[in-house]
């Protein structure tokens, strides 16, 4: 209702909010996670016994971190540092910390590395937009610090109960600062949130087993919330069930943004944006279509456990999220569900400015694609505006 | 020569609790010798007094307001001091003392009439000798021509014109307005009526040989008396802080548009909502904390839209005595709310005739009407208001020029219907019938969202109808009992199409209700009397829902709005609730009195729901819940004109039901209340009213995001009883009855509102904070039937959110923030100021008013919406200049 009312009154000319999708600041308009979903151990026996899974290889591999960075003028230049938020006190539960920014320092909360075993609180400074490290370097090495087992551990980076079943969410931060720029901005340095999902297979088991079993010590505990009840009625043929799925989960890939595809006012026919062919010229007041277009292979169909210990089937929908530096957009959101591959349905509108200086205005338009299960991809689109 | 004398009584509004049900009656009049230095001069005039009648009728003080001199003045003081009354009477009060002003005029008569008939009161009676009666040929009624109301006193003079001279003779009306002549000589005549305060009139009328002429007059009135409202019953006052308005005296202040309820927004404690929306803000807390009581059962909801519509009250004021507000220490007769009280009391129908009003104005139309069922009393009176509001019509076209793309449609209609009747021929016992009712519909309707293809929108109705028979006992003037059963169904019906998901979502829930009450005053002794009673009220609420359920899976966060799955549910929650509460008044010495009261409160939940019902299990197993309120208030009397008084109390109410639905673990809010403060009067219609208060709510139900898991299902805890509140300040009322042409009061209050859970410290604001809060309202009598009114507002503002970091989630594309606590938005200020204009005809006036908002157009922030990534709020202004101009006949 108060949206509404707010809509009434905005549409009625009462006020005027800024647009979403208008670079008018600075921006971060993506932050990827590849892969956007990690396991703890390379390959544990599922249905094991606590002793067998952490008795497991882990599975260490880096992942990749990067932050697409938007700005008023299209050559400024930034830094960027990347951190989460941990705590200092050892004997905290919660030792992995990778909670919410801002890091509450009255909790003891601080910024900390993205390193492993680094002693200092020197965060990881990058010139570039992209970090490499391993999250279960960390885990590890704070599980180590912590003093406390490996169940209890796991339960204390639980936000919710149900990520036990469904994945941790590990949350990293970026911090991007303007460092030069033609065109000075309300925000010179902005915080960037994204999750890395861990999902363990073995570690998801044991969970089931313990609810099952009632063992309520062996079970991880999150304060507020009676986890042992959640899936205490499973029978026999439904855990086999979900164990099935467990040894047969794949784990959730990256959408894959195959091209852009153009089709001008008044035309009937699309063209494919292809960057190296240099940027997109429009007249001044031209309008366009965009749409993504993306692999068959990215609409994954994918199965997670309900909180009735149900398995439950879904599909990918694809989201994208426009964004531009000069004109306006008719969407700043347009999607596409799985069963529905009709690119040029989900459109949004661009309309080159009108109102610039000299005879030709260099501009920018951000494409970026989401799963809805952590992973993403981008385009930066080119654009010249002639009069 | 003769006198005229003219009684005025108003009765009176200013301090019950109780009304005067019964004014003072002359039943001694002393005739004032003609003074005279005034004779001798040939001058008449018009002495204005108050008098001071004790319980017994007699005049104990003679005041005098307006002089006329020349030794007018000696003469009527010395002769009302040997008045006698009848005496007044203040329903279970009994005979009370009051203050009147009565006007003693002199009127020198022409020495030559030859006639004088009376027929009005033993009063003025004729000086001259009697001739033998002939029969009345000549006879009228005087009445105030466009109200119909009965001139008293008028004096009524025939210039019989001869060939030679010309003979004149008066006679004065009665209480009724008549007059009458005997034997009046065949052949037109002129006819002169003068009265006080009227304008002469001269008409000519033919009397005609063995028939009798009948007339009537309609006396314009030549001035607005400005002592219309006079009579103050000193009754003793309960409430520390109770403000009783009438809605003669506030029916044109600017800013109600007509609505007087809308006028408790002004007085101290009640805090000021955006765009002036009818929500009851009392000493900071929320609405729900407030409870509006209509001859004494809890209304569902005071104004139309729940508030939100903002305009328009359910109940018609004209159809109401009297409207009585507490902020807070009120006694124990009412409960189960925690902050302030509004009280409506309907009125008695008019039983002299048929009375009406017809209303049209921007909003919609309105008729009232009041009077006898027939010229037997014992067949009782009726009074009737009806409204519709077209507010709709005219939205569409405001948006429509402006060329919005959304659609607002909201209509309303509203009724109260009573019926009295005496039972048994006599006043003892009384029968009503009351029936009312409200019907808002809002149609709310956005643009096509993307990912459901279909309008966004919101389809709202909401309507409750009442039937409240009740019956009153009066053996005698102290003495009182009333049964009032009542029996009740409320609606409301909300759709929503094309949610942010897609979804169509719908909830209705409706409710059955009745139960009864019983209310009686007793004197113990002869300085304590027992108030007591109860109530027994059962509720069958029917909720039949089509809801998202609490998500089964907890979905990664995506820029997309959640796939919610939708679940019809279906719950029957049968509710008993049940109170009983007993108040003494203790009067140890004369200057003191003292109210201690105790209120005990049984609620009873059970619910018949699905298994996978969104209703909390545990209010399926059933829950009790008791409470306990002692109560305490005293006033002590220290002078004439200043009055302390101090109170104490305990007030609980439950938890709202769709709080209780989602936890129903949730105990009785407690809030404990004291306040403390004087009265004083600064002369004769001046008051100053200052209260000290504080009111501590504990057990305040606090939404809660976390999750639980019951009988093995995660649901929502939703909230939790580990809020609390508190509210202190100080409150002050300097208020100026009908004086000088001159009606308003400066209300102010100084406070803080603020709230914390458990484990915090006290430090957050509530969203209605608000530090000073002024409001000056004045109405001036212009004359020629003008009136000029204005309503000065000035407000601290607040509930202005502060950023304390922001930052973007790459998963949700959107950005969150932390807040800090509510910064002061900048003051309100506005000035609102209505003209208003009579014209009056024989039977009826057209009154049309003026309505002006915003006179110099002050650009108020009503309330502000944060931008997409928090860097700023965008403020939403208030309301601008803007005349509102409306139209009112009555009959």
């Amino acid at each position: 209702m108060r949206r509404l009312l707010v809509l009434l009154l905005a549409t009625s000319g009462c006020f005027e909010l800024p647009d979403e999708y208008r670079i008018e600041d600075l921006r971060i308009v993506e932050v990827r996670a590849e892969p956007p979903e990690i396991p703890f151990f390379r390959s544990a026996p599922i249905g094991g016994t606590a002793e067998e899974v952490f008795a497991s290889d882990l599975a260490n591999e880096d992942i990749r971190m990067s932050v697409l960075t938007a700005h008023p003028d299209l050559d400024a230049e930034f830094t960027y540092t990347w951190f989460r938020c941990a705590r200092e006190n050892e004997n905290d539960d919660r030792v992995g910390g990778y909670g919410r920014v801002p890091c509450e320092p009255e909790d003891d909360e601080v910024e900390a590395p993205l390193v492993a075993d680094s002693d200092d609180k020197e965060l990881i400074f990058r010139p570039e937009p992209a970090y490499e490290f391993s999250p279960v370097d960390l885990l590890v090495n704070d599980l180590l610090n912590s003093g406390s087992d490996q169940v209890g551990f796991v339960g204390s980076l639980a936000e919710d109960p149900r990520d036990l079943f469904s994945g941790l969410r590990l949350n990293f931060h970026v911090r991007t600062v303007v460092t030069d720029a033609a065109i000075s901005v309300d925000t010179p340095s902005l915080d960037g949130r994204k999750r890395v999902v861990l999902f363990d297979p073995a570690i998801v088991a044991l969970v089931l087993q313990a609810a099952r079993d009632g063992e309520l010590g062996a079970v991880p505990m999150v304060q507020g919330v009676d986890i042992p009840s959640l899936c205490t009625n499973v029978s026999a043929g439904q855990y086999g069930t979900l164990l099935r799925y467990l040894q047969t989960r794949v784990p959730n890939q990256s959408p894959d943004y195959l091209e852009l595809e153009l089709t001008r006012e008044g035309a009937t026919s699309t063209v494919a944006y292809d960057p190296r062919q240099g940027p997109i010229e429009l007249d001044a007041g031209e309008s366009l279509l965009l749409a993504g277009r993306v692999s068959d292979e990215s609409f994954e169909t994918y199965r997670v456990i309900d909180d009735n210990c149900e398995l439950v089937e879904l599909d990918e929908t694809m989201a994208w999220s426009w964004f531009v530096v000069d004109g306006e957009l008719s969407d700043h959101i347009t999607s596409l569900e799985a069963e529905r591959r009709d690119f040029s349905g989900h459109a949004t509108r661009y309309t080159a400015p009108t109102d610039f200086e000299g005879d030709e205005l260099r501009t920018r338009i951000y494409s970026v694609l989401r799963d809805g299960r952590g992973g993403s991809d981008s385009l930066v689109i080119e654009v010249v505006v002639g009069r | 020569m003769g006198l005229t004398c003219t009684l005025l009584l108003a009765l009176v509004a200013q301090q019950p609790p109780a009304q005067l049900t019964k004014p003072p009656e002359l039943v001694q009049y002393v005739e004032a010798p003609y003074p005279a230095e005034a004779e001798e001069l040939g001058l008449e005039g018009t002495v204005v007094l108050t008098l001071d009648v004790d319980a017994e009728g007699l005049v104990q003080r003679v005041e005098l307001v307006e002089s006329a001199g020349f030794g007018f003045d000696e003469a009527a003081m010395n002769a009302a001091a040997g008045f006698v009354f009848s005496p007044a009477e203040a329903g279970e009060l009994g005979p009370v003392p009051v203050k009147i002003t009565y006007r003693y005029g002199f009127v020198l008569q022409d020495p030559t009439a030859t006639t004088t008939a009376t027929v009005a009161t033993a009063t003025a009676a004729d000086p001259v000798a009697p001739k033998p009666p002939d029969p009345i040929n000549f006879r009228g009624t005087v009445l105030e021509a466009g109200f119909r109301k009965p001139v008293a006193f008028a004096n009524v003079t025939v210039s019989i014109a001869n060939t030679a001279t010309v003979t004149r003779t008066s006679t004065q009306s009665d209480d009724a307005g008549r007059f009458a002549f005997r034997g009046l000589p065949a052949g037109q005549h002129v006819v002169t009526v003068r009265a006080p305060f009227f304008e002469r009139l001269d008409t000519k009328e033919r009397v005609r040989d063995g028939e009798v002429l009948e007339v009537v007059y309609f006396a314009t009135r030549a001035e607005r008396d400005p002592y219309e409202v006079v009579v103050r019953a000193k009754l003793p006052r309960k409430e520390v802080s109770r403000t009783t308005l009438r809605f003669e005296d506030v029916e044109r202040l600017p800013g109600t548009q007509g609505d007087a309820i809308r006028v408790v927004q002004n007085l101290p404690g009640v805090s000021r909502t955006p765009f002036g929306v009818g929500l009851l803000v009392v000493r900071g807390a929320p609405p729900q904390d407030t409870g509006v009581f209509l001859d004494g059962h809890r209304l569902p909801l005071l104004f139309h839209f729940g508030g939100l519509g903002g305009l328009t009250s359910v109940v018609y004021a004209r159809a109401l005595e009297g409207i009585s507000f507490a902020p807070g220490g009120f006694g124990p007769r009412q409960g189960r709310i925690s902050a302030g009280i509004v009280e409506l009391d309907t009125k008695f129908a008019a039983t002299d005739r048929v009375h009406g009003e017809a209303v049209v104005d921007i909003a919609g139309a309105s008729v009232f009407l009041e009077g006898p069922v027939s010229s037997d009393p014992n067949d009782g009176a009726f009074t009737i208001a009806l409204r519709r509001s077209y507010v709709d019509g005219v939205l569409a076209g405001v948006l429509s020029a402006l060329d919005a793309s959304a659609t607002l449609a909201p209509r309303y209609y509203d009724y109260q219907v009573r019926y009295d009747r005496p039972v048994g021929g006599d006043d003892k016992r009384m029968f009503s019938l009351l029936a009312y009712g409200s019907d808002d519909e809002i149609l709310l309707l956005g643009s096509t969202t993307q990912a459901s293809g279909a309008p966004e929108g919101t389809q709202s109705r909401t309507f409750f109808h009442r039937i409240n028979p009740s019956f009153t006992y009066r053996p005698d003037t102290s003495t009182w009992f009333r049964i009032s059963p009542i029996l009740g169904y409320d609606f409301t019906n909300t759709q929503t199409s094309g949610d942010p998901s897609g979804n169509n979502i719908q909830f209705r829930l409706s409710n059955v209700n009745g139960g009864v009450r019983v209310d009686g005053k007793s004197p113990l002794a002869e300085n304590l009397r027992l108030t007591a009673g109860g109530d027994f009220l059962y509720f069958r609420f029917d909720t039949d829902s089509t809801l998202p359920v609490f998500p089964a899976i907890r979905d990664f966060p995506s820029p997309l709005p959640t796939d919610t799955a939708l679940r019809e549910d279906k719950v029957t929650v049968p509710a008993v609730l049940g109170s009983a509460y007993a108040e003494l008044e203790y009067q140890p010495f004369e200057a003191l009195r003292i109210w201690p009261g105790v209120r005990f409160d049984l609620y009873s939940f059970d619910a018949v729901a699905d298994v996978n019902s969104a209703v909390d299990p545990r209010l399926v197993e059933g829950r009790s819940l008791f409470g306990f309120d002692p109560r305490l208030s005293a006033r002590y009397t220290l002078t004439d004109s200043v009055s302390l008084k101090a109170q104490a109390g305990l007030y609980q109410q439950p938890p709202l039901p769709t709080q209780f639905y989602v936890n129903a673990d949730l105990p009785l809010l407690k809030a404990q209340q004291y306040s403390g403060g004087f009265e004083w009067k600064i002369i004769d219609r001046l008051s100053l009213d200052l209260v000290g208060f504080h009111r501590y709510q504990s057990n305040v139900p606090r939404f809660s995001g976390d999750t639980e898991v019951v009988d093995g299902v995660v649901r929502l805890v939703g909230f939790r009883p580990d809020g609390l509140r508190r509210s202190y300040g100080a409150e002050m009322l300097l208020k100026l009855e009908k004086r000088w042409g001159l009606f308003g009061w400066i209300a102010y209050t100084l406070s803080r509102s603020e709230f914390r859970r458990r484990d915090e410290e006290w430090g957050r604001n509530l969203y209605f904070d608000q530090t000073h809060n002024v409001n000056v309202v004045a109405s001036y009598d212009l004359g020629l039937n003008w009136t000029l009114s204005m309503r000065f507002r000035y407000v601290t503002g607040g509930g202005l959110p502060t950023t304390t970091y922001r930052h973007y989630d790459a998963d949700e594309d959107q950005y969150d923030r932390e807040t800090g606590d509510l910064q002061r938005a900048p003051a309100f200020h506005q000035l609102d100021v209505r003209i208003d204009k009579r014209w009056i005809f024989d039977s009826w006036y057209l009154e049309a008013y003026l309505d002006i908002n915003n006179v110099y157009n002050r650009s108020n922030t009503e309330i502000y919406v944060p931008s997409f990534d928090f860097k700023e709020e965008v403020a939403i202004p208030s309301l601008p200049f803007f005349p509102l101009i409306g139209f009112k006949g009555v009959f």
